[in-house]
């Protein structure tokens, strides 16, 4: 019974060992972290390349608003100085037909 | 009228100058960064967009009740700025968006229906400047339903699943950056109705160039 006993207690003592050593081994195998081809990456892992660069963007924005604003009220100065000088014509010649 | 335009002018101008400083001195949104100071102008522009086809439709409901030829010339003048205020909105919020989700459009629901609210304020003008005799009539209908097709513009970022930042996002703001916000909505406020009445102007001077040859004709 005390044979059984201690043939049992070693069998388990060389199984754990065996499995310890395994997955030890597999720790120590492990590759190196390697970023993933698809899926999720971190954006401290991208490079410069990958990046949106934010002033130009900003930059033309603003520059957008102003030229369009600009171009819109030149149009309507220009239309209106149009007008005008078709009106002064139109009123001298109700003046002298 | 007349009184009150140059003075407007002067405040305009010199709101145009601060506000950019306040923008520039406003702190950097945490996630965003520097890309989110295109919301001081994106914003602004786009609440104009939403507004001016208002001011159109109103004009225009008065325009068909009453003949009233003012009433259709701030019609015709709402719609042109629609077109110009959604311009500016509709190129800068693809370069926000460029930054914020990597691409320059998506066919969200508020990017689709301001396009389209966008397009039929072009329709409107282009209406106007091509349709012949008659074509106020038609174009203050167009008008009306460009008024009707806002409420959906401004509630689609709550109803429908979307990309583009809800209607919640203004009102949540931090005091710093909601003084800048509103600085730069009363500026273009103030830019809106000088371009208003100016653009008016100039149909009222085209409706008097147009008796006038009416009177020398006959």
């Amino acid at each position: 019974m005390l044979m059984r006993t201690s043939v049992a207690v070693w069998l388990l003592l060389v199984a754990m060992l065996v499995v310890g050593s395994s997955g030890w081994q597999a720790v120590v195998a492990q590759p190196a972290r390697q970023p993933s081809l698809e899926g999720f990456v971190p954006a401290e892992e991208l490079g410069n390349a990958e990046q949106i660069p934010a002033v130009p963007l900003v930059l033309t924005a603003y520059g957008l608003v102003w030229v369009g604003v600009l171009v819109y009220v030149w149009l309507t100065w220009r239309r209106i100085g149009k007008v005008e000088t078709e009106l002064q014509q139109l009123a001298r010649k109700t003046k002298n037909p | 009228m007349r009184k009150l335009f140059f003075p407007a002018v002067v405040v305009t101008t010199v709101m145009f100058i601060v506000v950019p400083i306040l923008i520039v001195r406003a702190p950097y949104e945490s996630t965003m960064g520097l890309v989110q100071k295109i919301f001081y102008f994106h914003v602004p522009g786009g609440m104009l967009l939403l507004l001016s086809p208002f001011v159109c439709g109103i004009a225009s409901i008065r325009f068909l009740m009453t003949q009233s030829r003012q009433a259709d010339r701030v019609a015709l003048a709402a719609a042109e700025l629609t077109v110009l205020f959604g311009v500016l909105t509709l190129l800068t919020g693809p370069l926000w968006a460029r930054k914020a989700w990597g691409v320059w459009w998506e066919w969200d629901p508020r990017l689709t229906t301001s396009l389209l609210t966008w397009m039929m304020f072009v329709a409107y003008v282009l209406l106007r400047k091509y349709g012949g005799p008659g074509s106020e009539k038609l174009a203050a209908g167009l008008g009306i339903f460009g008024m009707a097709n806002v409420p959906f513009v401004y509630k689609s970022v709550d109803v429908w699943r979307t990309l583009h930042p809800k209607t919640s996002v203004v009102p949540s703001l931090p005091p710093v950056m909601a003084s800048v916000f509103w600085s730069a909505f009363v500026a273009f406020c103030f830019l809106y109705g000088l371009l208003l009445v100016t653009r008016v102007r100039l149909e009222r001077q085209r409706d008097e160039l147009e008796r006038l040859y009416l009177e020398l004709e006959g």
